[in-house]
Parts: structure tokens; sequence; C-alpha cells
């Protein structure tokens, strides 16, 4: 699975963290495209659509050669994944697992004590700046391999 | 009146410890729970799955008057469980009652955290029991 960027967004659908894996020529692109997806992260998650209650979200959208999937945390947080797309097909059980691995990630970042309140900043609302962090994503996305 | 000052600011400080404690432990705790309904959604995870989590108990008794306001009553709180002062248990509960602090703390950064802004109070009726207050500022 060819996974191009990981993208986290805030409570306030302020960008959070964006990690690219794709290469410095699509750095503002996968930008635009996490921004994008919050409008259809908002759309699937508001009162309207009763009965989905599920905070993977699956696939939101395409865009040439690349799909966009996202999933919502309960306290807010999306998490968006591009992903290159290849003639492979996308199961949704491993994108599950995936987000779980991501949104873990991101728990353990903030539990970190360390971590912002020191401005009264509330969580998910500054930008993080770990590198630690950036490195775990990282494994997680480049290890991410689907099941067969 | 110095002491009182003191007092006020611990009282402070370890709420806002508890608070981002309850951030923290929410983030980790509803990865594999399906998104809440509404407020009272979210009260109720706060009385079972966080409690059980923090306290090994759940709450006892909740109570709302579906006007953003909810009392939540432990007879045995887990903290208090264990205390007692020579003055009896009048003075023991006047004492224990900064031992709250964190707790409250921790309820106000759940709620927080799940999206509600809360102010948080509490009140020790006679030792182990006690009450929490919450008071949903606007959702």
């Amino acid at each position: 699975m060819n996974i191009q960027c990981v993208a986290y967004i805030g409570k306030q659908n302020n960008p959070i963290f964006v990690k690219n894996l794709g290469g410095p020529e699509n750095e503002l692109r996968y930008h635009f495209i996490s921004h994008v997806s919050c409008d259809i992260i908002e759309e699937r998650t508001s009162a309207a659509v009763k009965g989905s209650t599920d905070l993977y979200l699956g696939h939101l959208s395409s865009m040439e050669d690349i799909a966009v999937y996202g999933c919502v945390t309960n306290t807010k947080i999306k998490i968006v994944v591009i992903l290159q797309l290849a003639d492979i097909i996308v199961k949704d059980s491993d994108m599950r697992q995936l987000f779980k691995r991501l949104h873990s990630a991101y728990a353990n970042f903030v539990s970190n004590p360390f971590y912002l309140t020191d401005d009264g900043a509330p969580a998910g609302s500054k930008v993080i700046a770990s590198k630690k962090f950036s490195e775990t994503v990282e494994n997680i996305a480049r290890s991410h391999v689907a099941t067969a | 009146m110095e002491n009182e000052q003191h007092r006020e600011a611990a009282y402070l400080k370890l709420e806002m410890m508890g608070y981002r404690v309850g951030q923290a432990l929410v983030e980790r705790l509803t990865r594999d729970r399906p998104r809440f309904g509404d407020t009272l959604d979210v009260v109720k995870y706060v009385c079972k799955d966080l409690w059980t989590a923090a306290f090994r108990k759940q709450i006892d008794n909740l109570k709302t008057n579906h006007k953003g306001v909810y009392v939540l009553t432990d007879n045995n709180f887990r903290w208090l469980l264990r205390m007692s002062t020579e003055g009896g248990p009048g003075d023991a509960s006047r004492k224990a009652y900064p031992f709250l602090a964190f707790p409250c703390g921790l309820v106000r950064g759940a709620l927080a955290n799940l999206g509600i802004s809360a102010a948080v109070g509490a009140e020790v009726a006679l030792i182990p029991q006690c009450t929490f207050h919450v008071k949903i500022t606007k959702s």
C-alpha cells in the first residue's frame, strides 16, 4: 500500500500535523487535499446523517491518481490518509487497522505531560513539532502492508 | 488569610493536573468506541467507563435537570474509602475535600476533550460519599 501522506486535523479543523511521504513536489497539494477533506468529514459526521456512529469514515474522495481515506476520533481529531492508487484493492479492515495505529500514536504523544497546556491551549489545537512523533507516524505508514 | 490563598492555589494546581490527565485519558480510552450521540451520552460515558478506568467502580447515581446540570454521586468514592480523623466523620469530610480537586479536574478534562466545556465542583457529604456537580457552560 502506497501511503503518500498522513494528516492530523484538530478540533477546530486546524491542521496539527501533516506528514508528507510523497516527495517535496507534492507538499502543497497534500496540504490542500487534507483541508478539502475537512468538509467531507464534516458532512459525514453531521447530526443529519443518522445511524452511523463509526469512527472510521472510509473512502472520502478520489482525485486523479490518489484516494483519500479518513477517520474521526471521539475527541474530534480527524486523521486523513492519502493513498496513491495502484491496481490494488483497498480493504476497509486494513484501513481500520492503520487508523487505529495512527490514533494510538497520537494518544501516546498527547499523554506526554510536557506537551502544551502551559499556554492554556486545549489538546488538539496546537501544531505538533515533535521529531519523535513524526518518526513514529512515518514508521507506521511505511510498515503498513495490506493483508493478502 | 495567606494560608487560605495557598490552599486555593494548591487546589487550582491539582485541578489543572487532573484536567490534563482527563484529556489524555479519554483520548486513549475512547479509541475503540463508537461516536457519541449527545451530551448525556458523554456524561454517561464518564460515569461508567471513565470512572471504572480511574476508580474501578461506576458512579452510583446520576441526576440531571436536562438543562445542563448533572449531579454525579459516588457512595463509596475510592480515594476517601480509608480516610478517617480523630475529629470524627464531620472533621474527616472537611479534611477530605482537597483530595477531590484532582478528580474534579479529571472530569472537566475528559468532558473538555470530548467537546463539552463544563464547570465541575465537588462536595463531601459524609465520608466516603461524595458528589460531583457538573454544569455545562455551553455546548
